[in-house]
């Protein structure tokens, strides 16, 4: 029965897919996405409570089968059994919302109850027929197991499989392919057959929680007990992002202050009075140090960042203590940044993304090993490149460099472009470009950094960031981009006046103690 | 005619005598006539500051053999004014977000400390080789406000890896040049070293010795600026976590290093409301005691703000009875000068304070303006600049407790009475026992925290005249027994005459 309808499905399946674009299950242009399961959930002693909702007690453990580590579900209870504490978020525009794969052996399963896996479930406990949930089911049929495939809604279920067959002989060794779209269709495969492919949307939903679960009644049976073995989860999310943020942004610096309802600034010392300050219009990194930076008040996804960079400091220099302060060596934008920027204590280029000019230095003497200007480019904790190599005229980092150089830093579509161009020219030029993988765009703050030691006394020597940057534009490039408006705070605070003090201690009630002559 | 002319003296001082007598008996007996009045509380007044409460005529006190006792000499300030400090200068380098303020080396700013009644700093931020010394020195001068400054081609005790002390010879050849300004006070040591920095500051010390007394006289005032840790752990105070060492063996250390004078750094304003740390008395007469036995005098830091932004949630922020009491209680035990910390806000402190908290810590915060301290500062220095004749040649004696105060004592010296003095009694009170070149001086302080305004009784064995200095005026006041009414933490000084 199964190869007939696996033909038919497998036909239908076509006919579908001939109506959709060729990666019909890849993510659209800008997405983000993240691993609800990569199957590391098989790695480690004991299965993680942090990420995947469970009860020990009811029989739920890492057990290693045949010498490869599985999650055992062997319980007699009823309702959510093993569940990811990670919710979906479905986006309509993605065709491949939710992907899932799972590899699974059944020995057992309770008399009369169905067992199975369940998504778009409004909660992480609760019900598995509440509202919205679709249920994966299987249960015993007397000599094998039968499968179906239904969706819970507020008037009742609709069947979208009917029961089918299984012998026990596939059942022990089950592999399960689910991928549905952010408008709400599905695609079923069961070891490697299409079973089901929906004609239209909205026949299920991706948004909620996911996971195996039982239903019926906790059994009281002391002997019998479902027994299911999960060798293989591979869970992926992938949706549309749209941060909230104000369309563009652009700190031009006029008036030497700039707005703190956009931008974020956090100034480190590399030097003694060292820091990055707004001075003659511009943002001037000035003696400034490690983990400082000027980033976007609001998240991105899609996004064409540009400034100009220019005024670097490319001589060593001898400061009136003694010590010796080296040439400026590096600057980079980070993004993808989570987390409050306004708590970031410093880069991580380990988990997030980093676009950065250097030339190489020599530590001990603040002297450059080179005058080429190269490009790198760090995704979450991986060289991707070191060493891009700028066209001369825009190695801003070479000895004598007196150029204005405009940058450019596109995320778009899952993919990123840096460009380059003197601020006289008219276009620019392309030096890298990246793809991410399945389209996947980074989604988070946008900083730009410098770089330098710590400050520390009695240091004799400070390799610090000394440039300028300005006209510093981010434009949001998502679809139907989620804009705000926001106002204007300056960074320029009003000093204090002197404190209006008011002597609350009077004279009058001491009893010895006249000022002066007589008793006022 | 000698003889005449003698007659004629005699006469005259009769005839003096005599209309004093006549005056003395008419403002006894009429009041309210002339240069006698009488006030509401039916107190006669004498004359301009003289009250006499019994209505008798005063006895002169007796005098005994005058105690010896260290003085606190900083180069600059007179011996008979009290050294009032700051520590964190002016200096250039605040910063707001994403710009620099103005620099705080400012001739507006120097005066604002000289108003608030501080006569020096110590400067480790100006140091002699930078961009501001001249300024710094200049101003230091101009208002009269000694400076220890940082010195570091010569001293540079701030890193245990980066030890520099220069040779006398050339000590002194740094040194000379400075000497020209009145109110160059020294050399900037160390704050809060560890027993490992010892062996350092004892050479430092031992070395500059040399170059003063190569110096002459112009030189002989000056001193290496050090404080101390207060009681912290005993491997901060050794700078070993393998081996701790107790607050007496850090003392101990340091005073074989021949230091100058001892100073530490215990902020008392801690924990809940109208509270002082416990530690508080017991530490003052502890390191009242150590510098005596050392034959040193002794200074400490009064606590112009709290919750200090590097060390968050240890110490209120004090208002003004507190930093009365901070003061006070450290001039009843002993102190022979007074450092307010921060003088001006820190420039370490900028990334970390919230603007709201801007007048939260210093007596002159980030923008040049002054803060609620500056004005409990300027009180408290007042009254200090009145009191100081007395109290810097006086020998502390010892102290009087009456009642439960805010804080306890339980060390050496604790007294009943002190000479003429007989009792205490009324409001809780700390009463710190001077001998003043053989006489009595009394230093009441009010020991309460909870704006408890109070009434304190000194009660004597005789009708004495005795001076009388609160809130920085001075009167004189003719009593067996009087009530002196102070506020939380405040107080008043009396000399018997």
């Amino acid at each position: 029965m199964i190869k007939t309808k696996n033909i038919f499905a497998l036909l239908f399946s076509i006919a579908i897919l001939a109506c959709f674009n060729v990666k019909a299950f890849w993510a659209e242009a800008g997405t983000s996405g993240v691993y609800v399961e990569d199957g590391s959930v098989f790695q480690g002693q004991e299965l993680s409570i942090s990420e995947w909702y469970f009860d020990k007690s009811a029989g739920v453990a890492l057990e290693e089968v045949g010498g490869a580590s599985t999650v055992a579900l062997k319980t007699k209870d009823a309702g959510k059994i093993f569940t990811s504490r990670t919710a979906v978020t479905a986006s309509e525009e993605i065709e491949e919302c939710l992907y899932v794969t799972i590899g699974m052996s059944i020995k057992s399963l309770l008399e009369g109850r169905k067992f199975g896996f369940v998504f778009g479930s409004p909660a992480l406990l609760g019900n598995i027929d509440a509202a919205g949930t679709t249920f994966l089911w299987f249960e015993n049929s007397g000599n094998g197991f039968n499968y179906g495939l239904k969706r819970f809604g507020t008037g009742g279920e609709s069947v979208l499989v009917s029961e089918s067959y299984i012998s026990s002989d596939t059942a022990s060794e089950l592999a399960i392919e689910i991928a549905v779209s952010g408008g709400g269709r599905i695609n079923f495969n069961l070891n490697g057959e299409p079973v089901y492919s929906s004609s239209k949307d909205g026949e299920v939903s991706a948004e909620g929680y996911l996971g195996f679960a039982q239903d019926g009644k906790k059994s009281l049976s002391s002997n019998e007990k479902t027994e299911i073995y999960i060798t293989d989860l591979n869970i992926v999310n992938r949706f549309y992002n749209r941060p909230e943020n104000p369309l563009v942004v652009r700190a031009d610096f006029s008036g030497n202050m700039f707005n703190t309802e956009e931008w974020h600034l956090q100034s480190k010392a590399s030097v003694p009075n060292g820091g990055i300050f707004v001075d003659d219009g511009a943002l001037r990194f000035d003696g400034s140090g490690q983990n400082g930076f000027f980033g976007t008040n609001y998240q991105y996804s899609n996004f064409v960042l540009e400034y100009d960079l220019f005024d670097v400091k490319t001589t060593v220099t001898t400061e009136n203590d003694g010590w010796v302060n080296g040439v400026s060596y590096w600057q980079g934008v980070e993004f993808g940044i989570d987390g409050d920027i306004s708590a970031t204590s410093s880069r991580n280029e380990g988990i997030h993304y980093l676009v950065y000019f250097s030339t190489g230095i020599d530590n001990a003497t603040g002297e450059r090993t080179s005058d080429d200007t190269k490009m790198g480019f760090i995704a979450k904790g991986k060289y991707i490149t070191t060493s891009v190599a700028l066209p001369d005229k825009y190695s801003m980092f070479k000895e004598g460099f007196e150029g204005k150089v405009r940058v450019r830093l596109s995320v778009i579509d899952g993919k990123m472009k840096v460009s380059l161009k003197l601020v006289e020219e008219y276009g620019y030029t392309d030096i890298f470009s990246y793809e991410f993988a399945n389209g996947y765009t980074p989604f988070g703050y946008v900083s730009l950094h410098g770089e330098g030691n710590q400050f520390t006394p009695g240091r004799q020597y400070y390799g610090a960031s000394y440039f300028t940057l300005d006209n510093i534009q981010i434009v949001n490039y998502d679809k139907k981009p989620n804009t705000v408006k926001i106002g204007f705070e300056s960074n320029i605070v009003e000093p204090t006046k002197d404190y209006p003090y008011i002597n609350t201690w009077t004279d009058d009630y001491l009893v010895i103690f006249t000022k002066g002559k007589g008793r006022k | 005619m000698k003889v005449f002319n003698k007659a004629v003296l005699i006469f005259k001082k009769a005839v003096l005598s005599a209309v004093a007598m006549i005056i003395g008996l008419c403002a006894v007996a009429c009041g309210g006539k002339n240069d006698v009045s009488v006030d509401q509380s039916g107190n006669v007044v004498l004359s301009g500051n003289t009250i006499n409460v019994s209505g008798k005529s005063p006895v002169a006190s007796k005098k005994v053999e005058a105690a010896e006792f260290a003085r606190l000499t900083v180069r600059g300030i007179a011996a008979d004014e009290m050294p009032i400090g700051g520590f964190f200068p002016p200096s250039d380098g605040y910063k707001g977000n994403g710009y620099r303020l103005p620099s705080l080396i400012t001739d507006e700013i120097y005066k604002k400390i000289s108003d608030c009644g501080l006569n020096y700093l110590v400067d480790f931020q100006n140091e002699v080789s930078g961009n501001h010394f001249e300024e710094a020195l200049g101003l230091g001068e101009k208002y009269g406000i000694s400076t220890y400054f940082s010195y570091k081609e010569i001293l540079n005790l701030q890193n245990i890896n980066t030890i520099k002390i220069a040779s006398p010879e050339e000590m002194a050849s740094g040194l000379e040049p400075l000497l020209r300004y009145e109110h160059f006070a020294g050399l900037y040591g160390k704050d809060e070293p560890s027993a490992n920095y010892y062996p350092h500051i004892k050479k430092a010390i031992s070395d500059f010795k040399i170059a003063k007394d190569a110096l002459g006289e112009s030189a002989k005032d000056l001193c290496i600026y050090i404080n101390l840790f207060p009681q912290v752990s005993g491997a901060m105070l050794s700078s070993d976590e393998a081996h701790p060492i107790s607050y007496d063996e850090y003392l101990s250390g340091f005073f074989d290093c021949d230091p100058f004078f001892v100073m530490f750094d215990m902020y008392p304003i801690a924990g809940l409301e109208n509270t002082v740390a416990g530690s508080w008395l017991n530490y003052l007469g502890k390191m009242n005691e150590e510098a005596k036995s050392h034959g040193l005098a002794w200074q400490g830091f009064a606590q112009a703000g709290g919750n200090f932004f590097d060390v968050p949630d240890q110490h209120r922020v004090a208002n003004k009875n507190e930093m009365f009491y901070d003061v006070n209680t450290m001039l009843a035990f002993g102190a022979k000068g007074i450092n307010y910390f921060p003088c001006c806000f820190p420039t370490s402190y900028v990334q970390l304070a919230p603007e709201e908290r801007i007048n939260d810590n210093s007596l002159i915060n980030k923008y040049g303006s002054t803060t609620p301290q500056y004005y409990y500062a300027q009180e408290i220095n007042a009254n200090i600049k009145a009191m100081s004749p007395y109290l810097m040649n006086s020998a502390h004696m010892g102290v009087i407790l009456n009642g439960n105060g805010v804080c306890a004592y339980m060390g050496k010296n604790k007294m009943d009475g002190f000479r003429q003095l007989k009792s205490v009694s009324g409001d809780p009170s700390l009463v710190g026992c001077f001998d003043y070149f053989g006489g009595t001086a009394l230093l009441v302080v009010n020991n309460t925290l909870d704006e408890h305004r109070g009434e304190i009784t000194l009660s004597f064995d005789d009708n004495y005249e005795y001076t009388v200095i609160q809130r920085a005026t001075t009167n004189n006041v003719i009593a067996e027994t009087f009530t002196l009414t102070l506020e939380a933490g405040e107080c008043a000084l009396v000399v018997i005459k």
